[in-house]
């Protein structure tokens, strides 16, 4: 998880595509079959090429999947399965990018809605830093619930759903942060002693937070509330 | 001879598999490897393979019963295989049209009355006039065409220990004595050191050089760092093969370890096959580096090849037996990595699960293949041939669901109980120690 652009306005066309798409598919006596034939012919189509595009440009650098942030994600994702909300098949807003170890591990479940947005944190309409921190062995760990005296329970489900801590992903995050806590500790030496000017210190920031290696993790510790963490938070105050 | 594809239709778990074991280069030697969990039927498409190349005869008398080869609520299962020969290492038995390039040979199993057990046949071949065409009965399937080499080995190697009724197979000097071992648990390949030491006793007797190179041969390619720690074979008696370790201590074969036992009967039985025919005419020869090497051709099954081997001779292995076997096409079932990491171009094919209903048996893409190719054995493990989640143990995946728990509940300043702190502070020495994401050569 990272947090992510908001999500852009598609064409009108393809917006007009969509609707019809999914009126005739709720007008449909099936309209489970109905909504998986039409979202099968609909992603070979010419016209969705733009519902992609968007998504792509969504997941920025290295298409990295919007759920682990570890593969390069492949595909499109239906945030509510489209077997139980055919209606929702060909909807812009129900549209996430994954990668495939995370689409297999969600597959169909989509846990009771038991509060708004159901137990699956949205990761493009909702902030992944309300629900999870980073800790220093590169595991993304659900924020504790204060009022329940328990970790978030949403959180807590997102990351078994989509086993957000498999160990490919877990060591790819901690390998990250060792890099680039490594990287900063550099980086203020060189600034205290003067061979690096803040310009520079600038560029290099920029020039992480666009590497497409684990981006959650340059996401929190440069973006998120782990720029108030050791030695992120001294190079952030130096720019 | 070597297999050029094979088709399945019912046959167990599989309702149609299709899998084309041709090389980008024409090629077919080499290393091919099938991987899939347990239960996932790489078993059955290595004996479904070995009946299809065996016939309904020889293989029949193998298989034992027909029961189960056919997929559930289904009355007809085959298996064929495409083959592809060559005029110098296998002839046909009989005068007659020879086929072109390849040729089909397949078997199938049938249920012709309700409740019967299914009948074991040739899968059957019309040519345009209506008669049938018996080429895989003048050739692979004959007891005495020269040629059409081909072996299969199961996970129970042994080289003692066989049952009286398993002797049978492996006495025979047909077709299936050299697949005794993939059918049947209870089979030793006790006959080829048996062999070894006859054609010791023969050198003894006769002037031929025929028993010299025999043996020789053998002892160049077994004494060729295939046995580790410098093992060699040191001689041959009429009562026992020995070989000294890098310590110089002779110690009979059949009392070294069960890995290295099971590995010296498996060649030996190959080797012993070969010969048997192919005659020791240019059985063995010199490789570029003038190592002694087998060169006939053939097709060699070997399931769970990892079975008692250690990790690092898991690794070595194949690339052993293909540098002194550079003819043979080995097709191989394995759980293991460091056996898949082996494969050959066009040479890894991944099974599903069985509680996988979604996806079919198929090869590796290319990417996967480069992937694992290149891979190391815990990325190769954690990928898409193998599936792992996770490499640790569940007791690893608690400790640090507590640990994130207890992290969790610091991060956020909420107190601690006396006991949970002292957990928290242990937990997070130990994932110091363990987890510390430094580089491998750490370890």
């Amino acid at each position: 998880m990272r947090q992510l652009p908001k999500r852009p306005s598609l064409p009108g066309a393809t917006n007009a595509r969509l609707k019809k798409e999914s009126q005739a598919i709720s007008g449909h006596a099936n309209s489970k079959e109905e909504a998986a034939r039409r979202y099968s012919n609909a992603r070979k189509a010419v016209w969705f090429s733009a519902v992609v595009n968007a998504l792509k440009k969504m997941t920025g650098p290295g298409q990295r999947c919007m759920f682990c942030s570890g593969s390069e994600s492949t595909d499109v994702e239906h945030y509510k399965p489209k077997s139980v909300f055919p209606d929702l098949a060909l909807t812009w807003e129900n549209y996430l990018w994954s990668c495939t170890p995370c689409n297999r591990g969600k597959g169909n479940r989509f846990p009771p809605q038991t509060e708004p947005g159901g137990m699956l944190v949205n990761p493009v309409e909702e902030n992944a830093w309300d629900f999870f921190f980073i800790d220093e062995f590169g595991l993304l760990t659900p924020v504790w619930d204060k009022k329940a005296g328990t970790p978030d329970k949403r959180a807590v489900s997102t990351m078994e759903i989509l086993d957000l801590n498999r160990e490919a992903v877990q060591e790819t995050r901690l390998f990250r942060l060792n890099d680039l806590k490594r990287q900063v500790s550099e980086s203020l030496a060189l600034f205290k002693s003067g061979t690096l000017s803040r310009q520079m210190m600038r560029q290099r920031l920029d020039e992480w937070l666009v590497q497409p290696f684990q981006p959650d993790v340059a996401d929190y510790f440069f973006n998120g509330p782990g720029r108030e963490e050791k030695p992120f938070s001294e190079f952030i105050s130096c720019l | 001879m070597y297999i050029k594809s094979v088709h399945f239709e019912n046959l167990r778990g599989f309702s149609h598999l299709s899998f084309d074991f041709e090389r980008p280069n024409g090629s077919f030697a080499g290393w091919t490897v099938f991987v899939g969990g347990n239960s996932s039927g790489k078993s059955t498409i290595l004996r479904g393979i070995a009946l299809a190349l065996m016939g309904p005869e020889f293989g029949g008398r193998l298989m034992g019963s027909t029961a189960g080869w056919i997929n559930k609520g289904q009355s007809k299962a085959s298996s064929q295989t495409k083959l592809f020969w060559d005029k110098e290492h296998d002839r046909f038995k009989s005068m007659g049209k020879l086929p072109g390039e390849t040729f089909d040979a397949g078997v199938r199993w049938v249920i012709e009355k309700k409740d019967d057990i299914p009948q074991f046949r040739a899968v059957e071949k019309r040519n345009n006039s209506g008669g049938r065409i018996q080429t895989p009965e003048r050739g692979p399937w004959s007891a005495n065409a020269y040629g059409w080499f081909a072996a299969g080995y199961g996970p129970m190697r042994r080289l003692t220990g066989s049952s009286s009724e398993a002797m049978r197979f492996s006495v025979s000097k047909e077709v299936d004595s050299r697949f005794a071992t993939l059918f049947r648990e209870d089979a030793a390949l006790s006959e080829s050191e048996e062999w070894l030491r006859r054609m010791h006793a023969r050198r003894l007797e006769s002037k031929s050089t025929d028993f010299d190179q025999v043996l020789d041969g053998v002892q160049e390619l077994l004494g060729d760092g295939l046995l580790p720690h410098g093992m060699k074979i040191s001689r041959i008696t009429v009562d026992h093969v020995f070989v000294t370790d890098g310590k110089g201590v002779e110690l009979p074969m059949r009392d070294i370890s069960d890995g290295c036992r099971s590995i010296y009967a498996t060649i030996l039985d190959l080797v012993h096959g070969l010969y048997e025919v192919y005659g020791v005419e240019d059985l063995f020869g010199k490789d570029k580096e003038d190592r002694t090497v087998v060169l006939r051709p053939g097709v060699v099954i070997i399931d769970e090849i990892e079975a008692h081997l250690h990790p690092s001779w898991q690794r070595d292995i194949p690339e052993w037996l293909k540098r002194h076997f550079p003819n043979i096409q080995f097709l191989v079932s394995s759980h293991s990595p460091l056996i898949a990491q082996a494969a050959d171009e066009n040479g890894l094919f991944i099974l599903p699960l069985q509680a996988d209903k979604t996806s079919e048996p198929r090869p590796a893409t290319d990417t996967e293949f480069q992937k694992i190719r290149w891979g190391t054995a815990h990325k190769t493990v954690l990928g898409v041939a193998f599936g792992l989640r996770s490499t640790r143990t569940q007791w690893a995946a608690q400790q640090l669901r507590k640990w994130q728990e207890l992290s969790s509940k610091k991060k956020q300043g909420v107190k601690m109980t006396t006991g949970e702190s002292k957990i928290y502070k242990s937990l997070h020495r130990q994932l110091e120690m363990a987890l510390d994401g430094a580089p491998l050569e750490s370890l």
